[in-house]
């Protein structure tokens, strides 16, 4: 492994720490157990023409969605999806939805297809919309065959127990992948091959995408599952294009900075080897913690805020 | 020193997530008890946008019926409202150099018209000698909930026959920040005086209640 993995597990652990911040409804929650808060809420990014923009689309699409419940027309579905993919586009481009991870790792990729970027890039929206098109069947299934769970629940305690668990679950996985390979000394001269890149986006794409999850509520209420599915498929495509967008343009700024830090390579080896096991223990640990309260309540049937 | 460098460049580039940013509208409108010119309190009333309100009508209207009943509506407010008591219901009052939020709401309802739901909830000033002068905001420190008054933003009530009527204004105060801790707990419903490390600034829009 290079000092690229150092970069990816910060990164990684950066994009971790901020993807609970989308879920901590403060409306959510009782009296004697307030929701978590989630860590790193940091500075707002929230007012301002580009959140009112996004909030315009948002709204749109509900509007849409409406529409299309009562008699739709092919104008009102064409303009549902339009909309969808307008609100991906400015969705993708706010904080979160994988843009630093996939300019990071075309910042490590020596020599790119030129396909690639769009490749990684459509993966990790179409994982993240995806992932939320997951959570919300998977949250449909417990609300219709336990019923007694909805009336102390909320969607959200769900999203972050699963994403957490997921999480603790492929942090362990990458933990022992570790220990095998410097058990083995096989340290990698080589640039991350495909596998292991597209493995990250994979980990790191999973956490459902908040706006994602919202359309799907709503076409859900409204008992139009199928036009939801298309809305996040449009809107998936849209964050799909800005995280490419970023991906070439990391490819087209790489070379010269990453060229120089490649000189330390054979010097940061071990380094780089222990800083990655150490940051995977502490995001399993983490994750661990975050989701234990989530997961004793699963047990005892009653999961609380 | 190069790693150093670089791995301090990507965390910069990297502070974008940290940002938090709306994922809901909330809509208020306030409407104010006055007995000649002292407040006695004021009605909250928020609207919410398509998503949420789509959210609480699926979850809480289980008769599917288009309305909340009593029993609808108390799960509403022990599950999807008295959270914000750890907030301070999202309530700043403030008067002269003195903020606070109000300790306890009351009357809380919620309702639903054209699939939109709507909150309504009591606030009272009694006891709290907030004159005729005194303004109230509606923030959330959050940064979960983006709010947007309803127009108008304030209607009012006089008791007192021939009472006189309030002048008010909804406008951004400069004068009076909010400082709010990001990073603490939600049960932390500390108002912070004055500006110390750690802190995050913000100007929510305020409506000022006086008289002339």
């Amino acid at each position: 492994m290079t000092k690229v993995s150092i970069f990816r597990t910060v990164i990684f652990l950066i994009l971790f720490v901020s993807a609970p911040v989308l879920w901590s409804n403060p409306f959510m929650g009782k009296e004697d157990s307030p929701a978590p808060t989630a860590p790193g809420t940091g500075v707002s990014g929230g007012t301002g023409p580009f959140s009112e923009l996004q909030f315009t689309f948002r709204d749109g699409a509900a509007s849409y969605l409406n529409r299309i419940s009562g008699a739709p027309s092919f104008g009102d579905i064409a303009g549902f999806l339009a909309v969808c993919f307008l609100y991906g586009i400015l969705h993708g481009a706010g904080p979160g939805h994988r843009k630093t991870i996939v300019f990071s790792i075309f910042l490590a990729r020596r020599s790119p297809r030129w396909y690639e970027p769009a490749g990684i890039g459509f993966l990790s929206s179409t994982l993240h919309a995806g992932a939320a098109v997951a959570v919300i069947a998977i949250y449909s299934l417990i609300e219709k065959g336990i019923s007694s769970l909805s009336s102390t629940s909320s969607a959200s305690i769900y999203l972050d127990g699963i994403t957490l668990g997921v999480l603790v679950f492929l942090s362990f996985v990458l933990i022992l992948r570790k220990i095998v390979e410097m058990i083995r000394g096989g340290h990698s001269h080589m640039e991350p091959g495909r596998k292991n890149l597209y493995s990250l986006i994979i980990i790191a794409s999973i956490i459902p995408c908040p706006g994602a999850t919202m359309l799907l509520l709503l076409a859900l209420y409204l008992d139009l599952i199928f036009f939801g599915i298309l809305g996040v498929t449009a809107m998936s495509l849209g964050m799909g294009v800005l995280v490419s967008a970023v991906g070439y343009l990391a490819v087209a700024g790489r070379t010269g900075l990453f060229s120089r830090l490649k000189r330390n390579e054979h010097r940061v080896q071990l380094a780089a080897d222990l800083f990655e096991f150490l940051s995977y223990t502490l995001i399993f640990l983490f994750c661990l913690i975050m989701a234990w309260p989530f997961f004793v309540s699963i047990f005892q049937n009653h999961p609380s805020v | 020193m190069k790693k150093s460098v670089f791995i301090l460049l990507l965390i910069l580039i990297n502070l974008g997530p940290l940002t938090a940013h709306p994922h809901m509208k909330l809509i208020p409108r306030l409407d104010f008890d006055f007995n000649g010119k002292s407040c006695e309190g004021f009605w909250v009333e928020w609207g919410f946008d398509d998503y949420f309100s789509a959210s609480i009508i699926f979850d809480y209207d289980r008769d599917k019926n288009g309305s909340f009943s009593e029993e609808e509506i108390q799960m509403i407010h022990d599950e999807a409202f008295i959270n914000l008591k750890n907030y301070g219901y999202f309530v700043y009052l403030s008067k002269g150099d003195r903020k606070f939020h109000p300790e306890d709401v009351t009357d809380f309802t919620a309702w639903q018209e054209n699939k939109k739901i709507f909150y309504k909830f009591y606030v009272s000033l009694e006891g709290l000698a907030m004159g005729d002068n005194f303004r109230v905001s509606i923030f959330d420190p959050s940064y979960f909930c983006s709010v947007e008054y309803q127009n108008p933003y304030m209607t009012f009530n006089q008791s007192q026959e021939n009472g006189p009527d309030p002048g008010s204004t909804l406008s951004i105060n400069k004068a009076s920040p909010v400082y709010y801790d990001p990073f603490s707990p939600a049960s932390d419903g500390t108002i912070y005086d004055k500006w110390g490390p750690g802190l995050q600034t913000a100007y929510p829009e305020e409506i000022h209640i006086f008289f002339d």
